[in-house]
C-alpha cells in the first residue's frame, strides 16, 4: 500500500556560533513566539575557541548516533574534535573512560544512554549529552552535566498537528513514570494551541493500552512519546489500530508508526541537536560547573505525516504538507 | 443363451412349490431390495452420525481452541487494573463481560509468584481449584519468553476434573517493553529484542458440559433431521423401486401360470430395457414351448401318416363317451379294416400303401361329423365313435362308409385299385362295458363282417361265443399287464454267430410270456392280443430296460456282449423311447455299442422319415440298427440307401430252404452284394443245417443264426468260434 507522507522541516532558526542569539532564540521559543518567521540562513561562521578540545563520545554506530557525531563533526575542525565509540567490551569503555579521564580536553559530548552513563562517571569534566530519552531514569543530570532533549519542541509538534486538524480540542498523553520535564512541556504547547491536554502515568505497555481504550470519548488525538518503558511493538500496533478505529489521530514518535495509522510523526533532527549541543556546550565555563537548564530543548521538529490517514480522518492536508508529499 | 437361460428360469418356477401356502415362503425382490436400501441407509445415517459426531467435536475443540485464544486476550486485558497497583480491587466490568458468556465457569488472576489470587469471577469463582502447579507455572513463564509466532498459542489447556468436567485454560499475564536506549533507533521489526516480564498469571475455567449438553442437543437435531431425510429418501427409493420393478413382479403371475402348464399366457413387454428384453424373450420362449407341446400333443395323440387320433386319445374319448351313455346317450364304434391293404402294399409298395391310408382317413373324416372322432389304430385300422346314434342309424353310417369305400379308387401309375373295407359296429347305450370291452366287441364284429365275405358290416350282437372270446382276449391282455408289472415274461438269448474269427459275442434277447401252467409262449401266441391292446409299446420298454440290465450284468462280468433287441412299430411314435435307452445304458454302465435294436423293414418302410429320426437319435447314443426280416413282404433295395442302418438280417424265407433253392441262394447273395456296396453287415437268421451254413459263408455273409448254431434259452457261457 502506498503512504503519502509528507514532511515538513520545522527550521525555525538554525542556530550556529553565537550563544547571545541562541540564547535569545531560546528565550524566543520558550515565551512562545513560535509563530515568528524563521530568519534567513547565516553564513557559516568561524568555529569558536570553546568549542576546541571537545570529546564526543558515540554509543555505538547506530544512525541516530552516528548521524548526530556527523553533524558535529561538520560543525567543528577536525583537530577540534577527538571522537570515540563505545566497545561492546566493558573493559574497554573503562580504558576508553581512564583515557578521556586523563585527557587535558574538559568537555565531553555523550551521544546516547551508555556514552552519557559512562561519561557520568568522569570527573572535572564538563559533559553535554544528547539523544537520551527518559534520562531522569538514569540520574544523567549533575551541575558539570547537562542535556539536550531527545525529543523534537513539544510546540512544534503540536503546531504541526493542529494545523493539519483544526478541530483538535482535546488529547491524551500517556506516558511512563518521572516525566514531568516532557508532560509540562506538552501540556504548555496544548495550552498554547488551545488544546486540552489529558495526560496519563502508567507503568507498563498492558496499562497504556488499557488506558488508551478507556480514553473513549475524551480524547481526540493520542500523543505518544517515546517511553521505552511502557511501550512495546505489540501495544503500539494495537494503540494505534484501535485509535485508527475510533477515528482517533495519533502523534507519533517516529515515522515508522505512519505505516501502522498514525496521522503524523515528529521527530527530532541531527542538525539540530548538533547545533543545540554546541550551543549548549558554548554556555560552559572555566569551571567544573555546566551552567544553564538541566535539559535544553531543540528547536526543530521533522514532521510527516500520512496522507490516506489524514484523508480517512475526514481531513484535509494544508498546503504546506501538501507539497512535499512523497511516496513512503 | 437367453433363451436357454429362461427355459431355465421357467424350469426353475416350474419347480417351485404352489404359491398357496405350500413350503417356506419367498422374499420377494421388491422385499429385499427394498430392504437392501434400508440397510444401505442404515449404515449411511450411522456413518453421516459418525462422521457428524467426529466433525462437529473437532470444530467445537478448534472452535474453543480460538474461544480460549480470544477469553485470554479479553481477560488479560480486563485485568490490567489488578496489576496497576497493590491494591486489592474487585473489577466489575470483569463479571459484566464474563456473564454474557455462560460456558466460562470462574476467572482467576494469580501475582507473579502464581499463588496469590488476585481476584475472583465467575458464577462458579468459589469453586475449589488449587493454584496452578510449579510446573504449569514453569511451562507459562517458559511460553511468555517466548517469541510470538504465527499461530502460536501462549496458554495452556488442561483438562480439570471436579464436579463435572471443565477444560481449565492457564495463561500467563506479560507486559513488554523496549530497551532503554531502544527508542533511538525505533523500528516496528523484530529487532531489538524487547524485554518480557510476567506479572501474573490467568486462569478460567470453561465448563465442558455446557458444550456438552449443546453438542448433544445439536447432534439430537441433527440426527433426526437426517433421519426425516433419509426416511423421505427411502420412501422416495420405495417408490422408485417398487415402479422400476413392477414390471418383474407382473412377470410372477404369468410365469407361474406357465409353470402350471398353461402356455396360452403371454407377458406384457413394457419397463426398463433390460426388463422388456426379459418380457420380450420370455414370450418368445413361451411361444416355443407353445409349438412345441403343440407339437408333443400332435404326436402323442395323432397318428404321424394321417393326422387322425391315436389308440391312446381315442381311448381317452371313449372313456369320456361309456361315462356320458351310463347317464343315457347312445353313441356307436365303428372297427373298420381294409380287405384289400395287404395287396396293395404288397403290389404297389408300402408308399402307395401309405396313400391309401392317407386317402381312406380323409374320406372316413368327411363323411363323419366334427363332433365325432376318427382314429388310426395301427396298420389298416380304424375306428370310428359317432356320438348321439342308435344302432340304427349306426349301421346307416356304416353302410355309407362301405359305399364310400366301394365307390373311391385308388390310383397308381397305370393301375386302377378298388378298396373295400369291413365294419364292425358295437353301440355303448350303456356303461355297463368298459373301453377294452367296447373295442373288443367292435374288433370282433369286424372279424365277423370279414368272415362273412368283407366288405361289409356287421354289429355286434351278444353272443356267447364272442364274448368268451372277448373274455379270452381281455384274459390275454391282463396277462400281459400282469407280465410287465411282475415278472411274467423273461428273456432268452439266442447266439449270433460271426464267420470271421474274434469280436465280440452277438446275442438276440427273445421275449417269452409265462402261462399260468409254468410254460414259456413265444412271442407270436401273445403279440396279436398286445397289439391290439397297445400294449407292444410298453413290452419294448420292458424288454429295453431288461436287455440292457442283463446286458451291464454280463459286461461287468467281462464279457465282451452285444444284445440285439426286436423293436415294435409303437415305439417309433413313442418319442421318449431315445431317452429311455440313454438312461438305461447309463444306469448300468453300458456303451451304446452294445445295443443293436432290430426294426422289420416293413415298420422302417412304413414310417420312413420317423425311422430316420428314431435311429438318428439312437445313433447318437452309439446305439446300431438292424433292419430284421429283409426280403420279406414287397422290399426295396433302394430303401437300404436311405436307412442309416447297420445291420440287414436276411429273412429265414430265404434261408430256410437255401441249401436246396437256387432262386433263394440267389436272392440271397444279390442281398448281400448290395447290403455290402452299401457297407452294411449282414445276418443270416434261420439257419438249420451245415449245409446252409456253408453255403451262408461261402456267400459272405458276416453273421449266421439259427437252432443249429444256437437255441434261444438263458445266457449261455463263452461259445467257441464257428468253425
Amino acid at each position: 500500500m502506498m503512504r503519502k507522507i509528507l514532511t515538513w522541516q520545522a527550521d525555525r532558526s538554525r542556530l550556529t556560533a553565537t550563544g547571545g542569539a541562541a540564547v535569545l532564540l531560546t528565550l524566543l521559543w520558550l515565551g512562545g513566539c513560535r509563530s515568528v518567521p524563521p530568519p534567513p540562513v547565516p553564513a557559516p561562521e568561524p568555529v569558536p575557541a570553546v568549542h576546541r578540545g571537545l570529546i564526543v563520545l558515540a554509543s555505538d554506530n547506530s544512525p541516530a548516533i552516528t548521524g548526530v557525531a556527523r553533524e558535529l563533526a561538520l560543525r567543528l575542525s577536525a583537530g577540534d574534535v577527538e571522537s570515540h565509540t563505545l566497545s561492546a567490551d566493558d573493559s574497554r569503555n573503562v580504558a576508553l573512560l581512564r583515557r578521556v579521564q586523563s585527557s587535558d580536553r574538559t568537555r565531553v559530548v555523550a551521544i546516547g544512554l551508555p556514552a552519557a552513563k559512562l561519561a557520568r562517571r568522569l570527573d572535572g569534566k564538563q559533559v553535554v549529552f544528547c539523544q537520551v530519552f527518559n534520562h531522569e531514569n538514569a540520574h544523567l543530570v549533575t551541575p558539570w552535566m547537562k542535556g539536550v532533549a531527545a525529543v523534537p519542541p513539544a510546540g512544534e509538534s503540536l503546531r504541526a498537528w493542529k494545523s493539519i486538524q483544526p478541530g483538535l480540542t482535546r488529547i491524551g498523553l500517556v506516558t511512563g513514570p518521572n516525566l514531568k520535564g516532557l508532560v509540562a512541556e506538552a501540556r504548555a504547547a496544548a495550552r498554547a494551541q488551545g488544546v486540552e491536554l489529558h495526560s496519563v502515568e502508567v507503568r507498563t505497555d498492558k496499562e497504556l493500552l488499557y488506558t488508551v481504550k478507556r480514553f473513549g470519548a475524551k480524547v481526540q488525538g493520542l500523543w505518544l512519546v517515546p517511553d521505552n518503558r511502557v511501550l512495546s511493538r505489540n501495544v503500539l500496533r494495537d494503540v494505534v489500530g484501535h485509535a485508527l478505529k475510533e477515528g482517533k489521530s495519533v502523534l507519533a514518535f517516529h515515522r515508522d508508526l505512519l505505516a501502522i495509522g498514525a496521522m503524523l510523526s515528529a521527530e527530532s533532527d541531527a542538525g539540530d541537536i548538533a547545533d543545540t549541543v554546541l550551543q549548549r556546550i558554548g554556555q560552559a565555563g572555566a569551571g567544573a560547573v555546566l551552567p544553564g537548564a538541566e535539559m535544553t530543548p531543540l528547536n526543530r521538529a521533522e514532521i510527516r505525516v500520512n496522507a490516506l490517514v489524514v484523508s480517512q480522518l475526514g481531513l484535509s492536508l494544508p498546503a504546506a504538507f501538501r507539497d512535499k508529499t512523497h511516496a513512503h | 443363451m437367453l433363451i436357454d437361460r429362461l427355459k431355465r428360469l421357467v424350469a426353475t418356477v416350474a419347480r417351485l412349490p404352489a404359491p398357496a401356502g405350500h413350503g417356506r415362503a419367498r422374499r420377494s425382490l421388491v422385499s429385499r431390495l427394498l430392504g437392501l436400501l434400508v440397510l444401505g441407509a442404515g449404515v449411511v445415517y450411522l456413518v453421516v452420525n459418525a462422521g457428524l459426531w467426529w466433525t462437529s467435536t473437532r470444530l467445537i475443540e478448534t472452535s474453543l481452541e480460538r474461544q480460549a485464544a480470544r477469553w485470554v486476550a479479553e481477560l488479560d486485558e480486563l485485568g490490567t487494573p489488578l496489576f496497576a497497583s497493590r491494591r486489592s480491587r474487585h473489577l466489575t466490568v470483569i463479571d459484566d463481560r464474563i456473564k454474557h458468556f455462560p460456558e466460562i465457569a470462574y476467572v482467576r488472576y494469580y501475582d507473579a509468584g502464581g499463588r496469590k489470587a488476585l481476584g475472583h469471577y465467575g458464577p462458579e469463582r468459589d469453586l475449589d481449584i488449587p493454584p496452578p502447579t510449579d510446573e504449569q507455572l514453569a511451562r507459562l513463564r517458559q511460553m511468555a519468553d517466548a517469541e510470538e509466532g504465527e499461530g502460536e498459542t501462549r496458554r495452556l489447556t488442561v483438562p480439570l476434573r471436579l464436579e463435572d468436567n471443565y477444560l481449565r485454560v492457564l495463561a500467563p499475564i506479560r507486559i513488554r517493553s523496549i530497551a532503554q536506549d531502544g527508542m533511538l533507533n525505533f523500528s516496528l521489526k523484530s529487532t531489538p529484542a524487547e524485554t518480557v516480564r510476567v506479572i501474573g498469571f490467568l486462569d478460567f475455567g470453561i465448563a465442558a458440559h455446557h458444550y456438552r449438553q449443546e453438542f448433544v442437543q445439536n447432534l439430537i437435531n441433527g440426527g433426526v433431521a437426517m433421519a426425516l431425510l433419509f426416511g423421505f429418501v427411502l420412501w422416495i427409493g420405495r417408490r422408485l423401486i417398487t415402479r422400476a420393478l413392477n414390471p418383474l413382479t407382473e412377470l410372477q403371475e404369468p410365469l407361474a401360470r406357465l409353470a402350471r402348464g398353461d402356455t396360452e399366457v403371454t407377458v406384457k413387454s413394457e419397463g426398463d430395457a433390460e426388463i422388456a428384453a426379459i418380457s420380450d424373450a420370455l414370450n418368445a420362449t413361451i411361444n416355443a414351448i407353445r409349438r412345441r407341446d403343440e407339437t408333443l400333443r400332435d404326436m402323442a395323440e395323432r397318428d404321424a401318416l394321417t393326422g387322425l387320433v391315436n389308440r391312446a386319445s381315442f381311448t381317452r374319448e371313449l372313456e369320456q363317451e361309456i361315462a356320458r351313455c351310463a347317464a343315457g346317450a347312445s353313441s356307436a364304434v365303428f372297427f373298420v379294416d381294409l380287405d384289400q391293404f395287404k395287396y396293395v402294399n404288397d403290389t404297389l409298395g408300402h408308399a402307395a400303401g401309405d396313400r391309401l391310408l392317407v386317402q381312406v382317413a380323409q374320406l372316413l373324416t368327411s363323411r363323419m361329423r366334427d363332433r365325432d372322432v376318427v382314429s388310426r389304430f395301427g396298420g389298416d385300422e380304424f375306428v370310428i365313435l359317432a356320438r348321439d346314434v342308435d344302432r340304427a342309424q349306426a349301421a346307416e353310417i356304416a353302410g355309407s362308409l362301405n359305399g364310400l369305400m366301394r365307390d373311391m379308387h385308388v390310383i397308381e401309375g397305370e393301375q386302377v385299385v378298388n378298396v373295400y373295407c369291413s365294419i364292425g359296429i358295437t353301440v355303448v347305450d350303456s356303461g355297463r362295458y368298459n373301453v377294452e370291452d367296447v373295442l373288443a366287441q367292435a374288433d370282433m364284429a369286424c372279424y365277423e363282417a370279414k368272415t362273412r365275405g368283407r366288405n361289409r358290416y356287421h354289429a355286434y350282437e351278444f353272443s356267447a361265443e364272442d364274448r368268451k372270446k372277448i373274455v379270452t382276449d381281455l384274459a390275454w391282455a391282463q396277462q400281459i399287464k400282469t407280465a410287465l408289472r411282475g415278472d411274467g415274461f423273461r428273456l432268452v438269448y439266442q447266439p449270433i454267430v460271426r464267420l470271421q474269427p474274434g469280436g465280440e459275442e452277438y446275442h438276440e434277447a427273445l421275449l417269452r410270456l409265462r402261462t399260468r401252467d409254468g410254460d414259456w409262449l413265444t412271442p407270436g401266441a401273445f403279440l396279436p392280443v398286445a397289439q391290439r391292446f397297445g400294449l407292444l409299446a410298453e413290452i419294448d420298454r420292458w424288454v429295453l430296460a431288461n436287455a440292457i440290465r442283463a446286458l451291464g450284468e454280463a459286461r461287468r462280468t467281462g464279457r465282451a456282449l452285444v444284445f440285439t433287441v426286436n423293436l415294435s412299430g409303437e415305439s417309433f411314435e413313442d418319442p421318449g423311447l431315445p431317452a429311455l435307452v440313454e438312461s438305461h445304458l447309463r444306469a448300468h454302465g453300458v456303451p451304446g455299442t452294445a445295443l443293436i435294436l432290430e426294426i422289420t423293414e416293413q415298420t422302417a418302410v412304413r414310417h420312413l422319415e420317423r425311422a430316420g429320426q428314431l435311429i438318428g437319435s439312437l445313433n447318437a447314443l452309439g446305439c446300431r440298427l438292424a433292419l430284421d426280416d429283409f426280403g420279406k413282404g414287397f422290399s426295396s433295395f433302394s430303401h437300404l440307401k436311405h436307412l442309416p442302418v447297420n445291420f440287414i438280417k436276411i429273412d429265414g424265407s430265404f434261408i430256410e430252404h437255401l441249401h436246396r433253392n437256387p432262386v433263394d441262394q440267389a436272392m440271397v447273395q444279390s442281398i448281400i452284394q448290395v447290403a455290402r456296396a452299401l457297407g452294411k453287415t449282414t445276418i443270416a437268421e434261420f439257419v438249420q443245417n451245415e449245409e446252409t451254413l456253408g453255403l451262408l459263408r461261402r456267400s459272405g455273409v458276416d453273421f449266421v443264426q439259427g437252432y443249429y448254431l444256437g437255441e434261444p434259452g438263458d445266457l449261455p457261457p463263452p461259445h467257441a468260434e464257428v468253425a
